[in-house]
């Protein structure tokens, strides 16, 4: 039962949301069709909820992994945003010759939100700041320098757009990437089985490696683990810096993979719905990939009801998605606590 | 002389309480006569709180009924039991650090009520300075708590009770936080209540205080009642053997296993272990074991001696919520269960099964989390932990502190026998402990070091002398 | 059982309605979205319009994110609708994309250009309008400093203010024109907050008619301007209503016109590509004077500004183009 816990939640949700949508004189049959085919219509529509989905998944991993270490890291937007206009500069400025290059973006890029996100790690070691404070201004700050430096260094002199040159070709996840290819050229890259592998490694890691449990440690009791020797440096390093590279990881999938440039306000907020991904998945990193698939699954869904639909807006979508995910993440609350009375009475 | 002939004026009617799925309180009937003190011995999780708790209003019980002056009482809050002239004296304070001891008068007599009622802080005060001059204490009513002595808090606290002109008044382990002094000084006050016609409860497991004022003593024994009845029926030792079920030996240990040979020398304090020795440190808490304890950490450290850690507190310091027993030992222990960055699961199962064995741990489950375990099968787990690898020295804070008398006993012994191998350091605040066990010790007070003393050097009221900061 | 009856009565009745064999419309709105008193609830007007008299089926929708354009335009041409309108130049790369994917569907894009056969681009002559609320600002100005608000920091919006400038000094060439932008993002044109302060910093350097081309933002010109009693000009929509008395006159661009236009004439079976301009000659770009303003404004003022208009319709005052030389 308890484990039936979610699905049982996600069934709830979508007959309130029909519900509701009854208010509106939507066919609720109507939307219910939309709602769970409208990511499956064509194989360019499961291509672009795949690349939801990839975005969603390393969010949910950048804020998942330092909760683990009982940190509550809500920076992941700035770092994305961050990250994205570095892939973006390198793919314009690095010469391109060998495959090596691909690699030199990506692993340069990912060092760019490892620092982005070990500011937060520094500030915390050696001024106690608080994480979610820094997270919070250091947002705004990468934020704006990207926002500045797109504009005045790097703007796309072809367009009105606030965005920058597009990159190389080469380096352009394009005709040589069987995902996009087999998708119909959708939005979604090989950056998908990138996500799939980190959620798998970081799943066996925690599990079965001395530092997978040091983090745990730290997280559940950071006093008790200072008192075993576990240094504060290492633990907020590895989280955070971490979380950095899934956030930088967005960034790439972003820039390589779909529209091959930076383009400003490119981020629907996944920084911030990776936080409801990872809290859906109760930080489990192989939960992280079935949550991330539902709620790219809704944001897609949600955003073709309008399309499909007579009278509902794109608001109203808004509502459905809450609706859903509400339900969802209460039924293990609910569950938990009917399953633990039961036990009782017996 | 048996109670139940005269009318009693508390009466627990058939009282059970139950938690989760197991008993804190089981059917316990109890009668306590007006003017006497009643005391209520019990180890930890025996029930002796829940069953006041029920009283004071704090918890509702599951059944059962309570009569008061042979009226039905059933108190739904602190404020109706406090109505019905009953103070409970917690053993944690109750009181804002920051306010004057006055506010904390102030802020505790005002009634229930959304409204916050302005009440005579004038009145107050004097009624305050009465009871001061009563008993001739001094309390600076206008010194904020927090720079007022462990004693003087607790007579606060006292004092804040009977501004309430209570009849009945709980005292939960009043004397845990003080000095030998400062505890006959209390017990004096309580048969001084006593003849002003008050009731008191007295929660103690100090079974020697017990003796010397108690009139009668209840015995409670995992939730139930195993005895009751008036106190010079009954000796100590017998006491201890209902509380537990079982005979208990002797606290004193001999001392003779202690050699010359200097294992740790601590170069800034003065501070030396012998191999074979248990080195205490005496002192009422708060007058600077911790800071000695993280001092002491330091310097293991830095002179890459091994150590076993018995941490100061066990909750805070040494258990980590959610994770298992064999995650604790691997913790401990990380290299001897890694190899090649990868855990060697059925290695590290294997020896933290034997542990659990060895230390007599219950429920001896390897996978399940420590803080689901009890508090003394947690303590004996993380004894049998920190001396796992023999380390050179033994760090030992409190190491009794909230297990049963049964943990007690065996960490007691496992000290013991350790110190055969090695050397422990003992930190508590508990008297009984350092004299019964440490070989040499020093008595702390206000960081300052007094010491090291001989075994049987001083005598109790001497080693008090410097607790209290007597001796200069 | 009865009430379930119902229920299925009414569903069975949506599901009916809903297919019919008119000319089918897709208007994709920008992230604004179609309440935003001024450049999308024009071009909203404008298509609602050509429902109601050509009796065509309309279907609007509002973009979420920047991935969700590509994916509305491509649904609209899956679902076989027969024309297509992206509203605002942040669409012109998947009109496109999707142009290229679809070639006998036929699209339509405002204030983007794309360069195919199926694709009409519907482009404004801003700067024409622009020097003309100059001229008028200069003519009404008192202190011979006027502001100009723009929203976006973008070439389009560049050339609202060269020729604002240009009109101001065709009036008055003393005069001073105070120029800000709200910022270089998206929320330039939601943020009236900023557009507030920055009109009162205007009006404390003495700015007396202030010029606004930021979209939702400008409601906080309107505020500033009725608070310390100076002169506002409003865009894109008539804005005359909002507060009259204050707001001088609109800029109109008729971007109803344009869509109704286009819907039209693909109704008619007359839909070409390329590129189709509105300026003051066929009034797709003007002033509004209307019971709202009319008091402000004295014959003699409104004939010198419909002076103007003519001359530059006739090309005989030449308005500098920041397209053409920045």
């Amino acid at each position: 039962m308890k484990k039936a816990a979610p699905i049982i939640g996600l069934i709830v949700g979508i007959a309130l949301a029909c519900l509701l949508a009854l208010f509106f004189r939507e066919n609720p049959l109507h939307v219910l069709k939309v709602l769970l085919t409208s990511s499956y219509n064509s194989k360019f529509d499961f291509g672009l909820t795949l690349f939801y989905t990839t975005c969603l998944i390393f969010s949910g991993l950048a804020f998942s992994i330092p909760m683990k270490a009982g940190l509550f890291h809500i920076g992941a937007e700035g770092q994305i945003i961050f990250s994205a206009v570095v892939a973006a500069y390198l793919g314009h400025v690095l010469p391109f010759d060998t495959s090596f290059s691909i690699l030199l973006l990506c692993v340069l890029t990912a060092l760019a939100g490892f620092l982005a996100a070990y500011v937060i790690a520094l500030l915390k070691l050696y001024r106690q700041a608080h994480e979610v404070v820094v997270a919070i201004m250091l947002n705004f700050i990468l934020s704006a320098f990207a926002t500045w430096f797109t504009i005045n260094r790097l703007q796309n002199p072809n367009s009105q757009n606030p965005e920058t040159h597009l990159i190389q070709p080469s380096f352009q996840f394009l005709n040589n990437d069987f995902l996009k290819v087999y998708f119909e050229q959708s939005a979604v890259s090989s950056f998908f089985l990138v996500a799939i592998l980190f959620c798998i490694v970081l799943f066996i890691l925690e599990q079965k490696t001395l530092w997978g449990l040091q983090i745990r440690a730290y997280g559940s009791n950071p006093l008790a683990a200072r008192r075993l020797q576990i240094s504060d440096f290492k633990i907020l390093t590895i989280s955070l810096g971490l979380a950095g590279v899934c956030s930088a990881l967005v960034g790439l999938t972003e820039v390589l993979g779909n529209t091959f440039q930076f383009k400003i306000g490119f981020s629907p907020q996944y920084g911030f719905l990776g936080i409801a991904v990872a809290l859906l998945a109760r930080n489990n990193f192989l939960g992280i990939i079935a949550s991330a698939f539902l709620m790219a699954s809704l944001h897609k869904g949600a955003s073709d009801l309008d399309l499909e639909t007579k009278f509902l807006t794109r608001d109203f979508s808004l509502i459905l998605q809450a609706i859903i995910i509400f339900s969802v993440a209460s039924s293990y609350y609910f569950f938990n606590y009917r399953f633990k009375k039961k036990v009782k009475l017996d | 002389m048996p109670s139940s002939e005269t009318a009693s004026f508390i009466e627990f009617k058939n009282i059970s309480k139950v938690f989760d799925e197991h008993f804190a309180c089981r059917d316990i009937s109890l009668k306590i006569q007006r003017g006497t003190v009643h005391a209520l011995v019990g180890e930890n999780g025996a029930g002796k709180s829940t069953l006041m708790k029920i009283l004071g209003g704090l918890l509702p019980a599951t059944s059962g009924t309570i009569l008061l002056s042979e009226k039905i009482y059933q108190p739904t809050s602190a404020q109706e039991a406090f109505q019905n002239y009953i103070a409970f004296i917690h053993q944690h304070f109750v009181l804002a650090d920051n306010l004057t001891a006055l506010d904390n008068l102030v802020l505790s007599s005002s009634t229930a009520g959304s409204v916050l009622q302005k009440k005579p802080m004038q009145q107050i005060r004097q009624k305050a300075h009465a009871l001061l001059k009563k008993f001739s204490w001094t309390i600076d009513l206008d010194k904020v708590v927090y720079k007022l002595s462990i004693g003087q808090q607790q007579r606060l606290e006292i004092l804040k009770a009977l501004l309430q002109s209570p009849e009945i008044i709980i005292f939960d382990e009043p004397t845990a936080v003080l000095t030998p002094q400062e505890a006959t000084e209390l017990l004096h006050f309580i048969l001084e209540l006593k003849t002003q016609g008050k009731t008191i409860i007295l929660i103690s497991h100090k079974l020697h205080e017990i003796k010397k004022v108690a009139d009668n003593i209840s015995i409670l024994r995992h939730g139930e009642l195993v005895f009751t009845d008036a106190a010079n029926s009954i000796s100590v030792s017998e006491i201890a053997e209902k509380m537990i079920g079982r005979r208990l030996e002797s606290h004193q240990r001999a001392s003779g296993h202690m050699t010359k040979k200097v294992i740790f020398q601590w170069g800034n304090e003065n501070i030396s272990l012998m191999k074979g020795e248990i080195f205490g440190v005496a002192g009422v808490e708060g007058n600077g074991q911790n800071e000695l304890i993280s001092k002491m950490l330091n310097e293991l450290r830095q002179q890459k001696l091994s150590y076993g850690d018995i941490s100061e507190d066990r909750v805070r310091l040494s258990v980590f919520e959610n994770l298992s027993l064999t995650e604790h030992m691997l913790l401990k222990h990380p290299h001897e269960f890694v190899s090649n960055g990868v855990i060697q699961k059925e290695r590290l199962e294997a020896a933290t099964a034997e542990l659990l064995a060895r230390w007599d741990v219950r429920p001896g489950v390897v996978t399940q989390p420590l803080h689901e375990l009890s508090g003394g099968n947690q303590q004996k787990f993380i004894v049998g932990r920190e001396l796992w690898n023999e380390p050179k020295i033994l760090l030992a804070a409190h190491p009794t502190r909230g297990v049963d008398l049964g943990a007690q006993q065996k960490i007691h012994e496992a000290l013991h026998e350790y110190k055969k191998l090695n050397a422990v350091f003992l930190v508590s605040s508990d008297l009984d402990e350092v004299i019964g066990l440490a070989d040499r010790y020093i008595v702390l007070y206000k960081n300052k070091i007094f010491g090291p003393f001989q075994k049987n050097e001083l005598n109790e009221m001497q080693i008090g002398l410097y607790m209290a900061g007597g001796v200069s | 059982m009865l009430v379930a009856g119902r229920i299925f009565f009414f569903l069975s009745a949506i599901i009916v309605s809903s297919t019919s064999l008119a000319f089918k419309v897709g208007l994709v709105l920008d992230k604004g979205g179609k309440d935003d008193k001024s450049f999308n609830t024009s071009a909203y007007n404008g298509a609602t319009k050509a429902e109601k008299e050509l009796g065509i089926e309309l279907k609007y929708v509002e973009a979420t994110d920047n991935n969700s354009l590509e994916v509305l335009h491509r649904n609209f041409a899956q679902k076989k609708y027969d024309l297509v309108i992206g509203i605002g130049f942040a669409q012109a790369d998947a009109i496109k994309k999707v142009a290229a994917l679809f070639p006998q569907t036929q699209f339509a894009i405002v204030d983007g250009e794309v360069k195919a056969n199926n694709v009409r681009s519907l482009l404004f002559e801003e700067h024409e309008g622009s020097f003309l609320m100059g001229a008028a600002a200069a003519m009404k100005s008192k202190t011979g400093v006027v502001g100009f608000l723009g929203g976006m920091d973008i070439p389009l919006i560049r050339r609202f203010q060269k020729g604002y400038e240009a009109g101001v000094k065709y009036i008055n060439p003393k005069a001073t024109v105070l120029n800000n932008y709200i910022g270089v993002t998206g929320e330039a044109w939601n943020n009236p907050t900023k557009a507030k302060e920055m009109a009162l910093s205007q009006i404390g350097k003495k700015a007396d008619v202030i010029f606004h081309a930021a979209g939702a933002s400008g409601s906080g010109l309107f505020d500033a301007a009725a608070d310390k009693k100076i002169y506002a000009i409003g865009v894109d929509s008539n804005q005359n209503w909002i507060k009259p008395g204050v707001v001088l006159t609109s800029m109109l661009k008729r971007v109803d016109v344009a869509v109704y236009e286009t819907i039209k004439s693909a109704n008619a079976k007359q839909f070409q590509g390329g590129v189709i301009r509105f300026g003051l000659k066929d009034s797709g770009v003007d002033w509004a004077l209307d019971q709202n303003n009319e008091k402000l404004w004295s014959a003699l003022e409104k004939n010198k500004l419909n002076e103007i208009k003519k001359q530059i319709i006739a090309k005989k005052i030449a308005v500098p183009d920041y397209y053409v030389t920045k």
